[in-house]
């Protein structure tokens, strides 16, 4: 029979993979969208984003896309918000993007003061 | 373990399917794979979102954006425009019907902002065949609790607590319920979820069973504790094939997870469920009609005392209770009976689940609390009646229940209240009727149906529904006599009181409901010989105003039987001896020159 402690593990790590469908995440990583944010290389962070994400199999952080109100040349551009205060990089590279998921992820509270 | 970025959740509840759901899903998934999507992206079959008017609905995260009426072919510019370039589908958004402006997020459409769901939180939530979701939203917690730390007695009293009284129409007390059949003696108990739901237009239980059936298995492990039961019973109609493939998944993963069976948690409790599949007789929601349905007899109702938790199924304690009173269990457990109780009124605690139908803008299952009014739900959450027409009446409680004039809009729904303006809570059928109904032909409506679903085992019920439905046939033929009203009420009093159970003790109150607030229909039907909604076919005569006719020849051409006389720009007439008063001239007419 299953036990408590293997109940209580299995809602530890369904929690992290529903925490797609949850409000309130204290990270939010959004990566500008649209066509020229594409052809910049949004895509490229997009798969480093979530191969980051993945490594700290954290539950607190999540990834989504819309278009940023930014110039064409400043793409790709990326929006970290943390516990709702949001701060924009342009012209961001992949390995950036892996280092500010990583410090937010760790100490999110430290990255928004 | 790869990290997901976004889920796109697929309404798979009946009314979806319905509408072509499956075939949205596999387009969706077939456009994610073409676009190299399917490491980040993950399509999830959830059940009933509830709004079942505009689906097939598609919910994609992060964003909570509701996509309504999809169709296969919006498949690529859903995967293409949001999910791979981050922007919204405007045109699939959904649009209020006072509004032109979509709304983007699924808490502020209208429909959803005031209702609070607690036994439909996880249908549209999780996928509904996934035990791991489920245990992801707190699934099971409950029941680890009950065994690891409550006594059964512990259990009772947090249900008795919360005021839980049962949702199929009863109201009886869940606690006391469970409490007869703990105290009742015998070394073997069953308990049974009565998943019959047969009010015409009720769906709340089949929602539960498909998008969170995991409840409702936990749930009645948790009823099997405190009682002390060791093997339940899930009775529901086969009618409902989607939700018994849910029920059936789930059991089945309870069991290879090693939840359901010999030794729960680690206690002594051991438990298992089976199902048994109804043929979808309204009279097997009576108790003593379903258990003699499980036990393989046919179904029909015997006298009570003794009560099923004293003497039930096989003759052993038996403790029924419906599908939605079993979801708010998991709940009650986890987050205490204060919270339960703290919602609703002073006899009525927590939440109820309504199946909003009839003329109404937003048709689907709404869940609110106990208190909330009936104008409430009409108004700001059904979003009112379609073409801006009036409101004539609203059915509550099924064919057990009445029809309530706008005059009592403003009743809180509970069950006292309900019942003191003649209608009743039922299982939750809510049915709203704008000024083209027919309130005589209404009641005929649930007679007839109450009298075609009577047993036939006890004389009041078999016979007088009978007789009662011929009286309304016959006033809503324009045979109706002077009489008939007083007929009808000395019927319905005999019928409520010598009925067996508590169909026929029931059946007679949407006519009397009616009587009470539609008397002057009755009235006109009898009387004038005419159908003031002009519904009943027999009492219509159809005629042209002359005044408005312009011989444009459109209904000549339009009248199957050749009853209308006149040639081009001459004033049109109808003959009404061959008029069969089909009306399809009506809508014929450019200038609304026909009445009936």
């Amino acid at each position: 029979m299953l036990t408590i402690t293997e109940l209580n593990e299995i809602r530890a790590r369904v929690r992290q993979h529903l925490s797609v469908r949850r409000n309130g995440n204290e990270v939010r990583i959004i990566i500008g969208g649209g066509t020229a944010a594409i052809a910049a290389g949004s895509r490229q962070l997009m798969a480093a984003a979530l191969e980051e994400i993945a490594l700290h199999g954290t539950a607190n952080v999540q990834v989504s896309q819309r278009e940023l109100d930014v110039e064409a040349d400043e793409h790709p551009a990326v929006v970290v918000a943390i516990n709702g205060s949001e701060v924009l990089y342009k012209r961001c590279t992949a390995a950036e993007l892996c280092a500010l998921i990583s410090r937010s992820v760790l100490t999110p509270a430290a990255n928004a003061n | 373990m790869p990290y997901i970025r976004s889920h796109v959740l697929i309404c798979a509840g009946t009314g979806c399917v319905s509408s072509g759901c499956k075939a949205v899903e596999q387009a969706i998934a077939a456009e994610i794979k073409r676009h190299g999507l399917s490491h980040e992206v993950r399509v999830v079959q959830t059940g009933c979102f509830g709004f079942c008017k505009i689906g097939p609905i598609v919910m994609v995260y992060p964003e909570s954006s509701f996509y309504c009426y999809v169709k296969p072919e919006d498949a690529e510019e859903i995967v293409q425009q949001h999910l791979l370039k981050g922007r919204l589908v405007e045109r699939l958004l959904y649009r209020d019907v006072q509004s032109p402006k979509p709304t983007t997020f699924f808490t502020d459409i209208g429909f959803y902002k005031k209702q609070y769901r607690v036994a439909l939180a996880n249908c549209g939530a999780i996928d509904a065949e996934s035990i791991e979701e489920y245990i992801g939203v707190d699934g099971y917690q409950a029941l680890a609790k009950v065994v690891s730390s409550m006594t059964p007695a512990e259990v009772i009293h947090t249900v008795k607590a919360s005021g839980l009284r049962g949702r199929g129409g009863g109201g009886f007390s869940t606690g006391l319920k469970w409490e007869f059949a703990a105290k009742a003696p015998g070394a073997i108990k069953y308990v049974v979820c009565n998943a019959d739901e047969g009010d015409p237009g009720a769906f709340m239980d089949r929602s539960i069973l498909e998008g969170d059936p995991h409840s409702i298995v936990e749930a009645m492990a948790i009823a099997g504790y405190a009682i002390g039961a060791r093997q339940g019973y899930v009775y529901v109609r086969a009618e409902y094939p989607i939700a018994v493939n849910r029920l059936t998944i789930a059991i089945d993963q309870a069991r290879r997870i090693g939840i359901l069976g010999q030794g729960v948690f680690g206690s002594a409790f051991d438990f298992d469920i089976a199902i048994r599949l109804g043929a979808g007789a309204f009279v097997c929601g009576e108790e003593t009609a379903l258990l003699a349905s499980i036990e393989g007899r046919r179904g029909m109702p015997k006298p009570r005392p003794p009560y099923p938790a004293i003497k039930g199924l096989w003759d052993k304690p038996t403790l029924i209770n419906n599908v939605e009173t079993f979801a708010n269990i998991p709940k009650i457990i986890l987050r205490g009976a204060e919270w339960f109780a703290s919602m609703g009124t002073e006899n009525s605690k927590g939440t109820k689940v309504f199946a909003l139908a009839g003329n109404i803008n937003n048709t689907g299952l709404v869940e609110v609390p106990m208190g909330t009014t009936l104008r409430e739900i009409v108004y700001e959450i059904g979003g009112g009646i379609p073409n801006n027409r009036a409101f004539k009446a609203c059915q509550t409680g099924g064919p057990s229940g009445g029809c309530l004039p706008a005059a009592l809009l403003d009743t809180p729904i509970d069950y006292d209240s309900l019942t003191a303006v003649g209608s009743m809570m039922g299982s939750g059928g809510l049915i709203v009727m704008d000024e083209n109904t027919c309130m005589v032909d209404v009641a005929r409506f649930f007679l007839e149906f109450t009298q075609d679903e009577s047993c036939g085992k006890c004389v009041p019920c078999r016979e007088g529904t009978k007789r009662m439905l011929e009286i309304l046939e016959d006033i809503t033929k324009g045979h109706g006599t002077a009489d008939d009203i007083d007929l009808l009420a000395e019927l319905s009093t005999t019928i409520k009181g010598a009925s067996l159970c508590g169909l026929g003790q029931t059946a007679p109150n949407p006519v009397l409901a009616a009587l009470r607030f539609f008397r002057d229909e009755f009235d006109a039907h009898i009387s004038d010989k005419k159908c003031p909604a002009g519904v009943c076919r027999e009492l219509l005569t159809f005629s042209i105003i002359p005044a408005k006719c312009k011989g444009c020849t459109l209904c000549k051409k339009a009248c199957p039987v050749g009853a209308i006389a006149g040639t081009v720009k001459t004033v049109h007439t109808i003959d009404t001896a061959k008029c069969i008063k089909c009306g399809a001239c009506i809508p014929k007419c450019p200038f609304m020159a026909i009445v009936r």
